[in-house]
């Protein structure tokens, strides 16, 4: 029987994270990038996890981190669905190909 | 007593600052200059009472390290040799503030200018320092150089420029060798000094090396001077300039380039001077038959006597070059004698430029019909200044013509051409300008005889030309004994 | 008293200060108050005359300055001409109180008469020659001051200038002498250089004499420089009595009598003299028969009498020199003066306007008279003595000299006849009146013409206390020769304008071109005002334009070529040195312009680029390439 160790925590996790940043990378519209985000966020979660249980001598860091990740992301989620709608109200789309703001 | 020297160079700083802030209105900045410039005379006076005259050395010095890395510091001291010229500027900047009374233009900062002047010159003349004094020698140009540009005639800008650039090149060149004589008295002590005293009394300077340095120091001094050819930024200088900056011209800056030839040149280089002797005597000797001519060909008045100045001063030069007692003393008193004389001649012209707006002598006549008091004035400046027996001038005359003779007899009498020169145009501008029937046509600037503050110091002036004709002893015996200590310097040619 | 004779001077300057701070209020009265001065100069001089005579030589001397020292000297020449002049300016100043009558600057007036007799004393009683010298130009400016005194006029402001200048020639040649004692003997004073003497070289002698016989050509008035003295009477007439009998031109006779022990050293000197004093003699008398302005008659006259005594020192006649110092100095203070009063009386100084002033004026005309028989040389009267006295030196020397002086003194009899007939007798040739001389004008005539007339009787005695040697006995062939001379010329002038038995004119045109020549005064002046307008004025102009043009175009080209080379530096600044900073920056610009386009404002092309570049990273650690 297979053991799961910690390489397939971690290979859970890259390949979350992989299709989080594809996500966030090639989504044009916002509320998926910011879904995607959420993944990418999670993913290092399960790192945190997994090497807060596998490792010795962890003191349980890993699981502090990791629910600071989620408030964190939690208030990022809120920021950024707070600019989502502000730039639904100017521009009246979501489509990032439309927004270059910042360019130059 | 150890500051006095301090006070009285500086003094007039803080005047210049007071008149600066103070002198708010036209009135009070002339009092106020006036009152001021009073203490640096006071403080000289008492100098001069103080002074020593049995005592070839320096006096009231005060030595204070400064920039130690260097070997600067701030070093002052008077001897015979500069005393006569200390009293001189402190003298003559009191009587200019007093005959500058009716500048009515930024009457403020033409009195700060003429301060600040002050306090150049006598650092020139106390310094004994050669960054010190080179800083003094700088500053001098600056106060001039705006006093010329803002209250001058109408080629003002031309003056002014030709003035500042002319010397300014000249002191570089004198700053090249000032800076020679540093490095190598500095590799012969094991310490570098710009302490005069200290190179002169411990350093002996290779002839080849004094041969070379010497004519760079010279060409500094001479164009102060100034000695033909190096005269030309004179006559357009003092035309232009405004009375006041006329009489500190000649009466004391001029006298920078005579006191610096002795102090520095002579002092630090005793051998290039012996050796150089008879080129100078011959520049003198040029300046004062050619400048004489020079003076007989000159319409403006101011002009003229501008170029007598040059034939005078090139007298200090001769006296300088023979290298004995009396024609060191002869040119030493001559810087004092033209220092008193010139400023009255300047003045002069100033007030013949105010009254009739003109000060060309083909333009005036028989003035002393109209203003007599003003003619006296000039008769009596105008005998001064061709050297009248019992008036300051002669004295300096004859002992630059008796210590010539004994040394160089044909150039003497080269020389003496200039005094009849002298005479003869003194005395046609004197008949042209001021005997003859009256020139009615002179009549609509409603002409004056002089005012309270124009006769006080011609009279002063003149008392002084007259007493110090009559006994130069009082002066003289104080430069006789740096005279003699200076040539003992030269290696006891007496 | 003979302790302080170096007082005696003094009382003139104390008047002359007076005079200064009082004068504007006293007015004509400062005549008397410097007469006060020189009254009490005479009485201080009379007063240590009889210690001069016991045989006392006084000195006195004081430091001026260093090692120059001013002196004092007390011996018969000095005490002689001390009084000669204090006595002598007493009367022209009390003169001068009637004849200034009504002309403004009185104040001026009697302090510069005062200066002047000042200086003469100073002078005379100097112990030593740079003192003599320091007065002597006082006294020229003084000349100066009293001949412009009417300086309104052009012509007297003109004269004043020429005699200033004329002297000043003169006085740098004396300072040249002067130069070359003090070289040679080290010394100033008279006795020191006396004493010198015997051991300079007689070159330096020779020099030194010339030297100051120099200065005596200025002051003396002695060709070449006598052109100033004919000129100097456009000054009131006081001030030509004092020039011509009490100052100034006695001043120059005196310092030569003074130097008598050097001047006997130096034979060419002598020559010189007697050359200079003959041409001067001649010359000038001549230029006197044509004159027509009285005081210039006079004045050619005076020059001519000082070329006498210039004779007289060159052959070494002290004594014959010094005496006709003092007749002359009488009889030409009386001439003078009485020419004031006939200038006075008739209005005019032309003297064919004048004639008749005789019958005007009897005091004037028997006072002239006696001087003219004293200064044409008539015995008994004072001038023959003097001169017959110079003529026996002369004839000592070479009777040529004597010859050509007794040519000169017959002509100085007949000038002088020609100016009295002219003046005095006949009737008034025109209708001008002036105003009838007052006492204070005759007084001075009268007592002058006293003296003009007997001074000579005094000869022996005062030329015994001057020289200290009894009198050469005169030879009397030259006495009778010299009597015969000046009677001819006595009579000759009454012949041509007394009886005018000879007409004047016709004379006067036979010789019309020497005649031209005299009146035009041998053209020297004109020949002196060429050199001055053009060579000297000339000379001034080469060099104005020479310092103008080359040494300030010197000055110019330096200024240009530097600000030449400082728009070369301007253009080398801009276009290379700027140039290349200018294009590294543009480089930049540039640069940075095209980078920026990078930033396309597309987060999601930022992230794919993040990522990438990650994952290069991530590859060369892998690699161990990092």
């Amino acid at each position: 029987m297979l053991e799961i160790g910690l390489t397939h925590y971690l290979l859970l996790g890259a390949a979350l994270f992989a299709i989080g940043l594809f996500g966030a990378i090639g989504k044009k519209h916002v509320i998926s990038i910011l879904l995607s985000i959420e993944l990418m966020l999670n993913a290092v979660n399960i790192n945190l996890l997994a090497f807060s249980k596998f490792l010795p001598l962890s003191n349980g860091a890993g699981e502090i981190f990791s629910i600071f990740v989620i408030v964190i992301a939690a208030a990022e989620v809120a920021i950024g669905l707070a600019i989502a709608i502000a730039l639904y109200r100017s521009k009246g789309s979501l489509d990032l190909d439309k927004f270059n703001l910042l360019r130059w | 007593m150890n500051h006095l020297l301090t006070f009285i160079l500086f003094t007039p700083l803080v005047a210049a600052l007071l008149v600066f802030l103070f002198g708010t209105t036209t009135k009070r900045a002339k009092w106020i200059a006036f009152a001021v410039s009073l203490i640096p005379l006071v403080l000289s006076v008492f100098a001069l009472l103080g002074f020593d005259w049995t005592n070839s050395q320096l006096q009231f010095s005060v030595l204070i390290p400064w920039i130690q890395d260097f070997g600067i510091s701030y070093y002052l001291g008077i001897d015979g040799l500069s005393m006569p010229l200390v009293m001189l500027t402190t003298l003559l900047t009191t009587l200019t503030t007093l005959f500058s009374f009716d500048v009515d233009h930024k009457t403020k900062t033409y009195f700060t200018l003429l301060m600040l002047l002050e306090t150049g010159v006598l650092g020139v003349f106390m310094s004994l320092d050669f960054f010190l004094f080179y800083l003094f020698w700088e500053l001098v140009l600056i106060p001039m150089y705006f006093l010329i540009i803002e209250w001058g005639g109408p080629r003002r800008r031309y003056a002014a420029l030709k003035f500042f650039v002319y010397t300014h090149v000249a002191s570089l060149i004198m700053l090249v060798g000032i800076i020679a004589m540093y490095f190598v008295a500095g590799r012969e002590l094991g310490y570098y000094t710009f302490n005069m005293i200290e190179i002169m009394q411990k350093v002996h300077f290779a002839s080849s090396f004094q041969y070379l340095v010497f004519p760079a120091l010279f060409f500094g001094f001479a164009v102060k001077i100034p000695v033909v050819p190096f005269h030309t930024w004179l006559p357009d200088a003092h035309v232009e300039a405004p009375t006041g900056g006329s009489v500190l011209l000649a009466g004391v800056l001029l006298k920078m380039g005579g006191y610096g030839l002795i102090r520095i040149a002579f002092c630090l280089m005793p051998e290039a001077a012996k050796y150089y002797a008879l080129p100078m005597a011959i520049l003198g000797v040029i300046s004062m038959v050619y400048g004489a001519f020079l003076a007989l060909a000159q319409d403006d008045m101011k002009k003229m006597v501008a170029y007598s100045s040059v034939s005078h001063m090139g007298s200090v030069l001769l006296g300088l070059a023979v290298m004995n007692v009396n024609g060191f003393n002869g040119a030493i008193y001559q810087m004092f004698a033209h220092g008193l004389i010139s400023a009255m001649l300047f003045m002069l012209c100033g007030i013949l430029q105010h009254t009739f707006h003109t000060r060309r002598i083909s333009e005036l006549g028989g003035l002393a019909n109209r203003l007599p008091r003003l003619a006296t004035f000039f008769v009596f400046t105008f005998f001064a200044s061709l050297g009248l027996p019992l008036l300051a001038g002669f004295v300096a005359e004859l002992l630059v013509f008796l210590g010539a003779f004994s040394v160089y007899p044909a150039l003497t009498l080269v020389a003496m051409i200039s005094l009849v020169i002298t005479a003869a145009y003194y005395l046609w501008a004197l008949q042209r300008a001021f005997f003859g029937p009256y020139r009615e046509s002179l009549e609509v600037h409603h002409p004056h005889d002089l005012t309270w503050y124009q006769s006080v110091p011609l009279t002063v002036l003149g008392a002084l030309v007259l007493f110090f004709g009559i006994c130069p002893a009082p002066i003289l015996n104080v430069i006789n004994v740096s005279s003699q200590y200076i040539l003992q310097l030269l290696g006891g040619v007496l | 008293m003979i302790d302080y004779f170096w007082l005696i001077p003094m009382p003139v300057l104390f008047t002359m200060i007076l005079t200064l701070l009082f004068g504007k209020k006293l007015g004509l009265k400062s005549a008397y108050l410097g007469m006060l001065g020189t009254i009490a100069s005479f009485c201080m001089s009379l007063s240590v005359l009889p210690d001069v005579i016991a045989g006392t030589v006084k000195q006195v001397e004081f430091t001026w300055f260093l090692n120059f020292k001013f002196g004092f000297m007390l011996d018969p020449l000095t005490i002689t001409l001390l009084l000669l002049v204090s006595f002598l300016a007493t009367f022209i100043l009390l003169y001068a109180n009637g004849y200034m009558h009504g002309e403004g600057g009185l104040m001026r007036f009697f302090a510069e008469v005062q200066l002047f007799t000042f200086s003469m004393l100073g002078v005379v009683i100097a112990d030593n020659i740079l003192q003599a010298f320091i007065f002597w130009e006082i006294m020229g400016l003084c000349s100066y001051l009293l001949i412009g005194f009417w300086f309104h006029k052009p012509s007297a402001a003109a004269a004043a200038k020429k005699a200033f200048l004329t002297t000043r020639v003169g006085d740098v040649f004396m300072l040249i002498g002067i130069l070359i004692l003090y070289t040679q003997t080290g010394s100033l004073q008279y006795h020191e250089i006396f004493a010198a003497a015997a051991n300079m070289d007689p070159f330096w002698i020779t020099a030194a004499t010339l030297g100051l016989f120099g200065g005596v050509i200025g002051k003396s008035a002695q060709f070449p420089l006598h052109v100033w003295l004919p000129d100097a009477m456009e000054g009131p007439t006081p001030v030509s009595a004092l020039i011509h009998a009490a100052t100034m031109v006695k001043a120059g006779i005196y310092l030569m009598a003074r130097f008598m022990p050097l001047l006997v050293l130096a034979p060419i000197s002598q020559n010189f003299m007697v050359i200079i004093g003959l041409i001067t003699a001649l010359g000038t008398a001549l230029m006197a028969l044509t004159a027509t302005d009285f005081k210039r008659v006079l004045a050619f006259s005076t020059l001519s009498q000082l070329g006498f005594m210039v004779v007289a020192l060159g052959t070494l006649n002290m004594a014959g020199a010094i005496l006709h110092l003092i007749n002359h100095a009488f009889f030409k203070a009386l001439l003078f003066l009485g020419a004031g009063c006939v200038i006075h009386v008739t209005g005019t100084n032309n003297i064919w306007e004048m004639g008749g002033v005789w019958k005007k004026d009897k005091v004037t005309a028997i006072t002239v008279l006696i001087a003219t028989i004293s200064i044409a040389g008539i015995p008994p009267l004072s001038g023959f003595w003097s001169k017959d006295e110079i003529l026996i030196g002369a004839a000592h020397a070479n009777p040529i000299f004597c010859g050509i002086l007794l040519l000169a003194s017959f002509l100085t009899a007949f000038y002088m006849f020609r100016l009295y007939y002219v003046v005095f007798a006949g009737k008034p040739r025109t209708e001008k009146h002036g105003h009838a001389c007052g006492k204070t004008m005759l007084i001075p005539l009268v007592v002058l013409s006293f003296f003009a007339a007997f001074s000579g009787l005094f000869s022996k005695p005062i030329a015994r206390f001057i020289t200290g040697e009894t009198m050469a006995h005169g030879s009397n062939t030259v006495m009778m020769i010299s009597i015969v001379v000046a009677l001819l010329g006595f009579l000759l002038a009454t012949v041509i304008y007394g009886w005018q038995k000879i007409s004047a004119a016709k004379i006067a045109n036979t010789f019309k071109g020497i005649c031209t020549l005299l009146i035009n005064r041998y053209y020297i002046d004109a020949a002196y005002n060429w050199f001055c307008n053009h060579i000297v004025v000339g000379l001034a102009k080469v060099a104005d334009f020479f310092d103008k043009h080359v040494i300030d175009g010197i000055i110019h080209i330096v200024r240009d070529v530097t600000l030449l080379v400082s728009k070369a530096a301007k253009w080398v600044d801009i276009y290379i040195v700027d140039g290349i900073i200018r294009g590294i920056c543009s480089g930049f610009v540039f640069g940075g312009s095209e980078i920026r386009k990078t930033s396309t404002g597309q987060l999601q092309q930022y992230l794919l680029l993040i990522a990438a570049a990650v994952t290069v990273m991530i590859a060369l650690v892998w690699g161990g390439l990092l």
